[in-house]
């Protein structure tokens, strides 16, 4: 499966060949004027006439303008391939989340798509239009070196041949005696860059606490160790490096002294010798670019990856037992979900009934939200079954799902444009009237007129330029607008400010009648009139009922309404005791 | 160039001229081997060179290899020493310029540049300055010395050989000025695609739960559309420029190949002589050939020195105070004005206000958002210093007091908490690094959290990973105020704000709130009235503007503001009945 993706598209993959072609040409180009300059050579040798030469010296000239211009086109190709692969990538990522359940994406490390859009296809973008070039001309040279080399000398050629072996065989042996020292220095590298952003990102409390100079000279000493360790490393680097550079100069000066020793035999041709030696350098020069690539290559290749492992991920296939989702009774039964490293859920059973109020209550961390989003199918139960109106939600599209429910979330998600389109997107064939309706109604119409730009304002990246309130009650207004059947509200209104709070609250009351509402909330006073209120306690349901029902047989119930009581009647100040 | 040299210590700037001389004595001997070789090669063909001789000759072809590749690998090791050297020294600089700042500069966005800048730019000045500068020095002497050889060898040859360089340098310059403005149009075209890319990502879950949105959809196509264009467009511009620029310098050698023979042929020059000349003149051309690159790293690590010095430059706050904390912790606000944009003093964030805190006792902020409460403690905190007017501690000028010894006299509970990595005491610390393991237990107990803690595997050494994993919210927020009560700080400022937590954990936090403010001088921005309505002082504010002043009852009959927004909080029919 893994082996059917590849990273460039098709069109992109021939492009790319024909810039390694038009780059070989430009190799070849740049190659072979030496032999025209050493036909020039034996010509002056023999004081042949200038206009003889000349004609070689005009083909030299030719060569090198084509060579320019086939360098010009490699790069134009090579970055076109670059641009478009650019593009390419991010789309099918983009289309690939599409075909994604949500669950999937849930499943993945949060901002795990995002590093992968952004960094990584630049990476590989850089990495194809700069590097690529390069790397084509030094893997070209030496093939084409030593395919002339055969022709003229086996001897030559196999001492250009050997260094390859002896190259890798240095490298693996100087890896395996120092890669702990690697692995060591990746670590050190990781853990210097974490303590100082972790410095950086605590310097309000270090600052408000004044404990500044401990810390400081803290991270400030472990900067030092840190920088005199790798000094350390490096010299050990540095003298790898050096060994390299002798076994590739070794070409040449092995080539020069034997051949010298041919020559004065006789068994060679002066010519053919001195090309040989010019072609042993380039040889020499394209390895060592090589070897300074190896850095560029494994960068690239771990970027790959990480698309490819994005792309990878198996497309759960709903299509064909696409059932419709009708609305009626949502029901749990013996649900249990865990997410990669704790059960978050297990062994729920409930029901949500079709037209009525349900609220799931408990402490923090306690799996409410898990529930909640069992129910819209961003998450699918490991084992036991949620069903709507009987139909299991994993045989239900996900379309349809989203066309029964809205789901409200606390960290509402603005899109980078105007707060007219970001309220939009919960009808985008709503009228306008409608829309202004729908914001009226989550309470943020007077705000929204208030901006400068009124409805067309922006509303920044990630909604950046508006509160965690404003955004939640333009979420509200979403879902208003989309007036669904189903609604799920988790912790949807945790961040409104306590001047809207309670005209938020009978907007949502007034929009969810007849409607099946599912309310996941820490505040206990908004729920008390729900139909049926869920206790939630460490991933299991310990009660359920109305509330006069809870509040006379669960404690945790009472705990948790006795604390919101006491919390909604706190003084910072508590009043004095007579 | 020379003012990015100046940021180089002494030691650094030996070690990098002792880098490029190294490289250049590399490339030198690369050279003369090459020469030598010919001259053994010649020698041979002549019969000048026989098996006897040619001993010396290899002997030294070998030892100049050797001492090619020796001098690289000390100038790589030089090169090391000043980078690390470098980077030391530019980070250090940072950490502690960061220290002198006023609380306004960490925002979230600044804080995030500056890590930025502490990781990627200053690696690419070491990069740049210590790595590749070396390099280019090294080989802009070698091509000097080179030329030099080969104007004395043959001066008309080397005329010739220098001829077409100023062309293609003229070329080059008048190509990326060009280019840089397709790159520059590419570069934003290429932030807008990605912004909108990634929103497509981050809110892919949004966009499922609703119906296809077209609108958006329209927006990212349009958006790849263009950096489409841009893109070809600059590929286009870059090929051109850089094939362009090659012609002129591969004609150069064609020109020394073709008036060469010319001159060999004249007498002036020996065949010998010719083709050495016609091999070291590439050795000549090559720092040209990278001309392009060294622009662009110019270019490159001048941005981010810019950046760098954006920190280091940026204004500290003036901390000349020299007084000590006074006894009295009153606080008052003397007719205060203060507006965030300094250009636009007409409208004032807020203007003339004038507030007394008496000693231990609490005073409250209240009123609509963006009346100017917040702005408030700001300036108690000396986020910003007052464009008008004074705050006084104890009568003191709060700007005469030194800025550490305000801070520690002042504890804040702030909306977002930082754990460090570390044992729960070692976070506890903060608060106080002298505090004894009592003092933070007690501390601990204050802030109702020692019970949690006692509970966990190790108590207090229990380590809370990386920004406390591990810990809830409500039991980050509690152990950030028992910090604060190891601080032992007089002066309070509370921001009594909703955190979404369960209500066992916010009646917890707010037990361990009243136990700090007991008995302290206190400053509230409040948002539930209930909360606050037992204070010794509500200030009401409304648009930078002190509206109302007095207790809770007092301002309850006057019928004012305070009465308008308490109603709206306290809606009888909208209370649900609860549990009591």
């Amino acid at each position: 499966m893994k082996n059917d993706i590849s990273l460039l598209s098709a069109k992109d993959m021939r492009r790319s060949i024909l810039a390694a072609l038009i780059t070989a040409a430009s190799v070849i180009c740049g190659i072979i004027p030496f032999f025209n300059l050493l036909s020039i050579l034996e010509m002056l040798a023999s004081r042949q006439p200038f206009d003889r030469i000349a004609v070689q010296c005009i083909i030299i000239a030719a060569l090198l303008i084509a060579k320019s211009v086939f360098y010009g086109l490699g790069i134009a190709v090579s970055h076109r391939v670059a641009f478009s692969t650019l593009i390419d990538i991010r789309k099918r990522i983009i289309s690939h989340m599409e075909r994604l359940s949500l669950s999937d994406i849930a499943g993945q490390k949060s901002g795990s798509f995002a590093q992968v859009v952004d960094n990584e296809v630049e990476q590989v973008e850089v990495f194809i239009a700069h590097a690529l070039p390069e790397l084509l001309v030094a893997s070209i040279i030496p093939v084409a070196v030593l395919a002339f080399m055969y022709t003229v000398c086996w001897q030559f050629a196999l001492i250009l041949t050997i260094q390859i072996p002896v190259l890798i065989v240095f490298m693996m042996l100087f890896m395996k005696r120092y890669s702990s020292k690697f692995e060591e220095l990746t670590q050190r590298t990781g853990k210097m860059t974490a303590d100082l952003l972790e410095y950086i990102e605590g310097i309000r409390v270090i600052k408000v606490f004044n404990t500044g100079r401990g810390k400081t000279n803290e991270i400030l000493q472990r900067m030092k160790d840190y920088i005199s360790w790798v000094k350390k490393v490096s010299t050990v680097m540095t003298f790898s490096k050096f060994i390299q550079s002798c076994i590739i100069s070794s070409g040449v000066f092995l080539t020069a002294a034997i051949g010298t020793g041919f020559l004065i035999e006789g068994s060679i041709e002066y010519k053919d010798f001195v090309i040989s030696i010019i072609f042993a350098g380039f040889f020499g020069e394209s390895l060592g670019k090589l070897l300074t690539y190896t850095f560029k290559v494994m960068k690239f290749n771990s970027s790959r990856k990480a698309i490819l492992s994005v792309l990878s991920i198996p497309v759960r296939d709903r299509s064909e037992k696409a059932a419709k989702a009708m609305p009626g009774d949502i029901e749990f039964s013996g649900v249990s979900f865990a997410y990669a490293d704790s059960a978050a859920v297990s062994d729920i059973s409930l029901t949500a009934r079709s037209n009525a109020s349900t609220a799931l209550v408990g402490a923090s961390g306690s799996g409410k939200t898990t529930i909640g989003k069992l129910i819209n199918g961003f998450l699918l139960p490991d084992s036991g079954k949620v069903s709507i109106d009987g139909v299991p939600t994993c045989n239900i599209s996900e379309a349809s799902i989203a066309e029964l429910v809205s789901y409200v979330q606390q960290d509402a998600f603005m899109f980078n444009t105007s707060i007219y389109e970001n309220i939009l997107i919960g009808n985008p064939e709503a009228k306008r009237d409608k829309v202004y309706d729908a914001a009226k109604k989550a309470q943020i119409h007077n705000f929204i007129m208030s901006l400068p730009d009124r409805y067309d304002t922006q509303a920044g990246e990630g909604g950046c330029r508006l509160s965690g309130g404003e955004k939640q009650r333009i979420s509200l207004a979403r879902m208003i607008l989309k007036n669904a059947p189903v609604i799920v509200l988790d912790e949807a209104t945790a961040a409104i400010d306590a001047q809207n709070e309670q005209a938020v609250h009978r907007a949502i009351e007034a929009v969810s009648k007849g409607k099946t509402t599912i309310t996941i909330t820490h505040r206990m006073n908004t729920i008390s009139d729900a139909d049926n209120i869920i206790v939630v306690e460490n991933g299991r349901i310990a009660d359920q009922g109305g509330h006069r029902e809870l509040i006379s047989r669960c404690d945790l119930y009472k705990r948790l309404m006795d604390a919101q009581y006491a919390v909604e009647n706190w003084t910072v100040k508590e009043e004095e005791v007579c | 160039m020379l003012k990015l040299l100046f940021n180089l210590d002494k030691m650094e700037i030996r070690k990098m001229i002792g880098a490029s001389v190294c490289f250049a004595v590399s490339s030198l001997c690369g050279a003369a081997a090459i020469l030598t070789a010919l001259h053994m090669i010649f020698g041979a063909v002549r019969g000048t060179v026989d098996n006897g001789t040619v001993k010396p000759y290899i002997a030294a072809v070998g030892l100049l290899l050797l001492s090619q590749a020796a001098a690289a690998a000390l100038g790589d090791w030089l090169n090391h020493s000043a980078g690390f050297s470098l980077v030391k020294r530019l980070r250090q600089s940072i950490t502690l310029k960061l220290q002198q700042f006023s609380m306004a500069f960490y925002t979230r966005e600044q804080l995030a540049e500056v890590s930025s800048v502490i990781h990627k730019d200053v690696d690419t000045m070491e990069m740049v300055i210590a790595h590749l500068w070396s390099r280019m020095f090294a080989s802009i002497a070698v091509s000097a010395v080179l030329g030099a050889y080969l104007f004395t060898m043959e001066w008309r040859l080397g005329a010739a050989m220098a001829l077409c360089i100023p062309i293609a340098l003229i070329v080059l310059a008048s190509g990326t000025r060009k280019r840089q403005k397709a790159h520059a149009s590419n570069l934003s075209d290429n932030t807008e695609m990605l912004g909108l890319f990634l929103e497509f990502t981050k809110g892919m879950p949004i966009l499922k739960s609703y119906k296809k949105n077209a609108s958006l959809q329209r927006r990212l196509d349009s958006s790849v559309k263009k950096f489409g264009i841009s893109s070809t467009r600059l590929a286009n511009s870059i090929a051109v420029v850089s094939g362009h620029y090659f012609v002129w310098l591969e004609i150069s050698f064609a020109v020394v190949v073709t008036f060469g023979a010319y001159i060999v042929l004249g007498g002036a020059l020996t065949p010998e002589e010719y083709i050495i000349f016609a091999i070291l003149s590439k050795e000549f051309i090559k720092p040209f050939a990278s001309a392009e690159s060294y622009y662009v790293n110019y270019i490159m690590v001048k941005s981010s020195y810019d950046r760098i010095r954006r920190i280091t430059d940026s204004p500290v706050l003036t901390d000349n105070g020299t007084g000590e904390f006074p006894q009295s912790s009153s606080i008052s606000f003397e007719e205060v004005s203060f507006s965030y944009k300094e250009d636009k003093k007409e409208r004032f964030e807020i203007s003339s206000i004038s507030l007394t805190v008496p000693h231990g006792t609490m005073t409250a902020l209240v009123g609509p958002s963006g009346s100017g409460k917040t702005t408030m403690t700001n300036l108690l905190l000396r986020f910003y210093d007052p464009h008008g007017g004074s705050i006084r501690i104890g009568g003191i000028d709060i700007r005469d007091i030194r800025y550490n010894t305000l801070l520690t006299n002042i504890a804040v509970v702030m909306q977002d908490v930082f754990i460090f990595s570390g044992t729960i005491y070692e976070n506890l610390l903060m608060g106080n690094e002298a505090a004894s393991r009592e003092q933070a237990e007690e501390a601990a107990r204050q802030a109702m959290i020692h019970d949690e803690i006692m509970e966990m595997p190790k108590g207090y050494d229990t380590i809370v990973g990386e920004r406390g994993t591990g810990l809830s919210g409500g039991q980050k927020q509690r152990l950030s105020i028992a910090r604060a009560f190891l601080k032992g700080a007089e002066i309070i400022v509370l921001d009594e704000a909703t955190s979404n937590v369960d209500p066992i954990n916010e009646q917890k936090i707010q037990k361990a709130i009243s136990n700090l403010a007991k008995n302290r001088t206190v400053l509230i921005v409040a948002h539930h009235l209930r909360a606050i309505k037992n204070v010794d002082q509500i200030v009401v504010m409304e648009k930078g503007k002190i509206a109302e002043v007095g207790r809770h009852s007092e301002l309850l009959d006057s019928k004012g503001l305070y009465c308008t927004l308490w109603n709206a909080q306290n809606k009888p029919n909208s209370r649900k009945r609860n549990a009591g």
